[in-house]
């Protein structure tokens, strides 16, 4: 018996709230919802097309007003109102809110018609639950859908062969090793097994240097517990184990969640890594406190140059008797853009946005200025001069990529799970403590 | 002339409250889907989660250290307060303060106190004891109580404002006698002043109670996320927990039911505990 009315549904969010959160902030990671309204510029030739001239487009981004994404994106709005008359509007909200006030406004009909989110949490469950629309025949219609990367579309592809969002930015997520300090521990090979890793964390803290920082509190933390346990799966247990728990009853999984305790109890994590978060990691590596970090490409831009010029990317080592054959990175795509019934049914005025933002010119500027690896292929002559992008380009077959738990992680699982990483963190949690934590999220 | 007031409290006070009993009873996976009615399996399944029953330990420990922490502190600094101490003005913007200060203003403020790399354990490092250092709000052993100690400090001040204004108004003559048989402050504070505002340290005491048992998911929202594991989730995290984080609307509203039972059971515990005695 269905019974969910959207009056019982505005009146249960508004009991929720009152009930769980009297007084309480939305989180400290979100942002002032200021919307951003595109000006015309005046000077431009009118070009409007009329069917679209003094349509609008409304647009939910996780990019938010201090990163390169949104600043094209911007420009991309300011240029379609000066081309076609296409007022676009776009409300920043970063981090986890971002999938909760779409969700919210959704209930309320009101949802922006394109939400700029990854493929992870809630977002993955929007397509099953027809609050976003398959792209795939809104990619076909637009002229799109043979631009861009087979790789990409079938990552955000379900089992019905629906895309769940326009594909946009991809991202690589290595080990970063600083040479400099590594030297200074008398190491000049990044390690490439476990136990090289093990011999080098020994040498780095009779060095008096710290091996390697994570935001154990958050989801760096939980990406590289996935990640090092995951060097004792294969593709398909990791993908079974992530997708449907039973962590303690998987041999390989355990082995896994054993590699990392003895990591951790060697000494390779910073001190207090459990309390510290993903600024805070990059912070840390950015200041030369710690010789490794794993952090994905989006962290390149704000690395210092001197930093950059002694850092070599590498994969995470993997532990003996591995089904990978090479040290493990992840490579997958981020941010890319969800239609929403709302944006479905504005779907010449939103493919103008989504078309402008893959005009060649946009997907060089994603590249150079966003440290993105665009969804759509690059312009011949674009020159990627960044020099970690140009070693993350070039890993190749250096490094095995593994599959990206968040597609496979329930979306409702997705938050317990962090919070279960994040006791592996602490000191005196064993293997069995940790697998039980990882099960209990996955409880119906 | 009432009737407009009275549609208005039953439409916007009890409606919501009713709906928090009946949404109990669905299976609601997400505000955007459709629910179906499943009786009282969620309250079934809530007896068998371990998240829950770690859930009602954390609120009770939560309740049975800041509470007491609050309203005995409280007392005793708004007593100090009726003394006229030098810089009593000072001293009473001093104690407001943490009241006037946002929640996320005070946890941005604690996050860094408290952080690995923040001033506890900066201090501890100064003065050599950097063994006790911690991931205060990220430790199995140390997350809960580091909410706690958060909770009371915002708490005490504002209470002890609350205490001195009361007291103020107790007639001087009550302590005068006293004085002349030789009892100090301390005898003063609790053998005449408690007697006298008993019942107004029953509200504070239960107002208190109210802000912690239904407000604590904010804190906790902000500064341990619940964890590590469910280490530091409330009864009241959890409703949110659920609802938001995990799209369990009907579980979370079932836990919701709990925590207001818990609600009207330690109300009239107050009340009785703390009833005029004459």
């Amino acid at each position: 018996m269905s019974v969910g009315t959207t009056a019982t549904k505005t009146i249960a969010l508004g009991a929720i709230l009152a009930i769980a959160t009297a007084g309480c902030s939305s989180g400290a990671a979100s942002e002032p919802p200021a919307t951003v309204a595109a000006t015309a510029a005046t000077t431009a030739a009118p070009t409007a097309s009329a069917s679209l001239d003094g349509s609008k487009v409304t647009i939910l981004s996780q990019w938010t007003t201090d990163t390169p994404q949104y600043k094209i994106l911007s420009d991309v709005a300011t240029s379609l109102k000066a081309s076609q008359g296409i007022t676009v509007e776009i409300t920043p909200n970063s981090g986890t809110d971002i999938q909760n006030v779409f969700e919210a406004s959704t209930l309320a009909g009101n949802e922006a018609d394109i939400a700029i989110t990854p493929l992870v949490d809630k977002a993955t469950t929007w397509l099953d639950k027809g609050i976003t629309v398959d792209v795939k025949p809104l990619l076909q219609e637009w002229g799109l859908l043979e631009s861009i990367k087979p790789d990409a579309l079938a990552f955000f592809a379900d089992t019905s062969g629906a895309i769940r969002e326009v594909p946009y930015e991809g991202y690589v997520w290595p080990v970063w090793f600083n040479m400099d300090i590594l030297a200074v521990a008398g190491i000049t090979n990044v390690p490439t097994s476990i136990d090289e890793l093990l011999a080098d964390v020994t040498k780095l803290k009779a060095a008096g240097k710290v091996p390697f920082v994570v935001g154990g509190s958050d989801w760096s933390g939980q990406k590289l517990f996935e990640q090092i346990v995951q060097g004792q799966l294969s593709d398909d247990q990791a993908a079974t184990v992530l997708s449907k728990g039973g962590w303690c009853g998987d041999p390989n999984a355990m082995k896994g969640i054993e590699s990392f305790v003895q990591l951790r109890d060697a000494g390779f994590f910073i001190d207090g890594v459990a309390g510290y978060t993903a600024d805070q990691m990059n912070a840390a590596y950015y200041g030369e406190q710690v010789a490794m970090v794993s952090a994905g490409s989006w962290a390149f831009a704000a690395a210092p140059p001197a930093v950059m010029a002694h850092t070599t990317l590498g994969g995470l080592p993997v532990p003996a008797g591995s089904p990978h054959a090479s040290p493990t990175d992840y490579q997958g795509w981020g941010g890319g853009f969800h239609v929403s019934k709302n944006g479905g049914e504005n779907k010449d005025a939103v493919g103008a946005v989504i078309k402008a933002m893959f005009a060649p010119e946009i997907l060089a500027r994603l590249a150079v200025e966003a440290n993105s690896l665009p969804a759509g292929n690059l312009p011949a002559d674009t020159k990627i001069d960044q020099p970690l992008m140009q070693q993350a380009v070039g890993l190749g077959t250096s490094v095995t990529n593994l599959i990206i738990p968040d597609t496979l992680v329930p979306g409702p699982v997705a938050q317990p799970m962090i919070r279960a990483t994040s006791l592996a963190y602490s000191s005196g949690k064993d293997a069995q403590a940790i697998c039980s934590a990882l099960d209990g999220a996955y409880k119906q | 002339m009432a009737v407009p007031a009275i549609g208005w409290y039953l439409l916007f006070m009890i409606g919501p409250l009713v709906s928090v009993f009946y949404i109990a009873l669905l299976n609601w996976p997400g505000l955007i889907s459709p629910s179906t009615f499943t009786a009282l399996d969620n309250f079934t399944k809530l007896a068998q989660d371990h998240v829950f029953w770690s859930a009602v330990e954390n609120t009770a420990i939560q309740l049975a250290i800041a509470i007491p922490a609050i309203t005995v502190l409280g007392f005793m600094l708004g007593y100090f307060l009726t003394l006229n101490p030098r810089g009593l003005t000072v001293l009473r913007i001093a104690l407001f303060t943490p009241a006037l200060i946002s929640l996320s203003a005070r946890s941005a403020i604690f996050l860094a106190i408290l952080s690995p790399q923040g001033l506890v354990n900066g201090v501890f490092a100064a003065v050599g004891l950097g063994d006790w250092s911690h991931a205060w709000l990220a430790e199995e052993s140390t997350a809960l109580a580091s909410v706690i100690l958060v909770d009371v400090w915002s708490g005490i001040g504002f209470t002890a404002v609350l205490f001195s204004a009361r007291l103020g108004a107790v007639p001087n003559e009550s302590y005068e006698a006293a004085v002349i048989d030789g009892a100090g402050h301390w005898k003063r504070m609790w053998l005449i002043a408690f007697p006298i505002i008993r019942d107004y340290f029953g509200v504070i005491t239960m107002l208190q109670f109210l802000w912690m048992l239904f407000g604590s998911a904010g804190s906790i929202l902000l500064l341990t996320h619940g964890g590590p594991a469910n280490n530091s989730t409330t009864l009241s995290f959890m409703v949110y927990d659920e609802a938001f984080n995990q799209s369990k609307v009907g579980y979370s509203q079932a836990v919701g039911v709990v925590l207001f039972l818990v609600g009207i059971v330690g109300m009239i515990a107050i009340r009785r505990a703390f009833r005029p005695t004459h």
